[in-house]
């Protein structure tokens, strides 16, 4: 009785047990990317791309499942890169990235998002040199 | 024999009771002293807060170091509370800090460096300079420790160049002969031309890419540029119009886009020079510690 006293009241002394600045750890999954099916109606050439981007969303991709290594995918990069330059531009673009996409040994090649997808936005194809993002290859991007 | 057994028996619970108090004494006094030590006297919050700034723990220093002002002046601890948060990159905070530091103050020249050190750090290279040159409160004492951040900043604009006389004069041997290699890729750096990367992707599927350091990427445009143009020639000498006129239009499509993708590849290319150099600047800066002179009175 004595000892199991002696050694709990020391013990009772210090009340602060929590380890300081300790980050708390989640498991939880990230969130699987939702399709956005939204119409866009902002003028002829944006609603032909919605309705082919809905199309192929809706016969193609939901079907085929979540397979494109890269983020965004392929059919969002190209309705990306419409939207952000023209029709011819981002057809170009496009046509580039879905090369690049057939490039067996891209590995290693693009930095990583936080799906585990390669990262490679359109900014970086737009030949707007003060937009293009440098990120090493490998390194996890949380945006 | 009976008289030296009866001795012993009687002598027994004197032992014991000598025992148990000498534990009770231990437990209360084990209690009494685990209760009523003062951890918190502001000699003892300075310990501490000295022992985490040490530790780099610079947040939770800056809470001891408060602390200990409310009942204490002392200027070195509100210069070290200035540079922790320096540290921490709260820039703006610790330029504040440092400003009460500039007159009737020991660490006046100290501080002055500080504050212009944290623009150095916050701020782009040309408001810094823009800060120095109009500055009133330029410490004496390191004259040269901000001239050298001043060529130093040229190096982080994206067309200027510090002068390689000035490098000469103000840095020593190794530094110098480090610096000049950074000027020299800075001045000369190893950039691929848009124009040579389209112009060979248009003579050649996919050398512009390879031109620009995508070989993996140029070997497969020139693959698949090649195979929808046989598929299309091929479908032509079979009298499939259809297919042909098809697969002409991807190759045209997909021929293109690999020039388009070769400029751009370029571009990225030439970007990717640019943020190695400032990486490269950065780590060999952070080694140097970015020549910023070191405090003794910082380690006490």
């Amino acid at each position: 009785m004595f000892i199991i006293l002696l050694s709990s009241s020391p013990i009772y002394c210090q009340s602060d047990w929590q380890r300081w600045g300790a980050k708390e750890i989640s498991y939880e999954l990230p969130q699987i990317e939702k399709k956005n099916y939204s119409f866009n109606k902002a003028g002829f050439t944006s609603s032909v791309m919605s309705t082919f981007q809905n199309t192929y969303y809706f016969l193609i991709s939901d079907l085929d499942g979540d397979n494109c290594p890269f983020h965004p995918t392929c059919s969002n990069f190209f309705a990306e890169s419409v939207k952000e330059t023209n029709i011819f531009q981002g057809a170009l673009m496009f046509a580039d990235r879905f090369t690049r996409d057939l490039n067996l040994f891209k590995k290693g090649h693009y930095p990583l998002y936080k799906t585990g997808k390669f990262y490679d936005p359109v900014t970086n194809y737009k030949l707007l040199s003060n937009e293009i993002k440098v990120i090493p290859s490998n390194q996890i991007v949380n945006q | 024999m009976l008289t030296n057994k009866h001795k012993s028996n009687t002598a027994l619970p004197n032992l014991n009771f000598i025992k148990s108090a000498i534990i009770i004494f231990i437990l209360l006094t084990a209690i009494t002293e685990g209760q009523t030590t003062d951890f918190f006297t502001p000699q003892n919050r300075l310990n501490f807060g000295n022992h985490l700034f040490s530790e780099k723990d610079y947040l939770r220093a800056i809470g001891e170091f408060k602390s200990y002002l409310q009942t204490t002046n002392n200027d070195t601890i509100k210069f070290k509370m200035a540079f922790a948060l320096s540290e921490m990159k709260r820039f703006q905070e610790a330029g504040d800090n440092f400003k009460g530091l500039f007159f009737i103050s020991s660490l006046s020249e100290e501080a002055k460096f500080e504050f212009l050190k944290t623009n150095f750090l916050d701020e782009d290279s040309k408001t810094f300079r823009d800060i120095i040159n109009n500055s009133p409160f330029l410490p004496e004492k390191y004259l040269q420790n901000i001239n050298q951040l001043k060529q130093i900043s040229l190096f982080k604009e994206e067309n200027t160049l510090p002068d390689s006389n000035e490098i000469s004069n103000l840095f020593s041997e190794n530094e110098k002969i480090e610096l000049i290699k950074f000027y020299l890729r800075k001045k000369n750096p190893e950039y691929k031309s848009q124009g040579t990367a389209a112009l060979l992707s248009a003579i050649i599927p996919g050398l512009g890419k390879i031109y620009a350091g995508e070989i993996g990427d140029g070997i497969t445009s020139f693959l698949f540029t090649g195979v929808l143009s046989f598929l299309a020639y091929d479908n032509f000498k079979a009298n499939h119009d259809f297919r042909a006129w098809l697969f002409t239009g991807l190759a045209a499509w997909f021929y293109g886009g690999n020039i388009y993708g070769s400029a751009a590849a370029a571009q990225n290319y030439n970007a990717g020079i640019k943020f190695d150099f400032q990486n490269d600047l950065n780590i060999y800066l952070n080694s140097k510690n970015y020549f910023f002179p070191e405090y003794e009175f910082l380690d006490k």
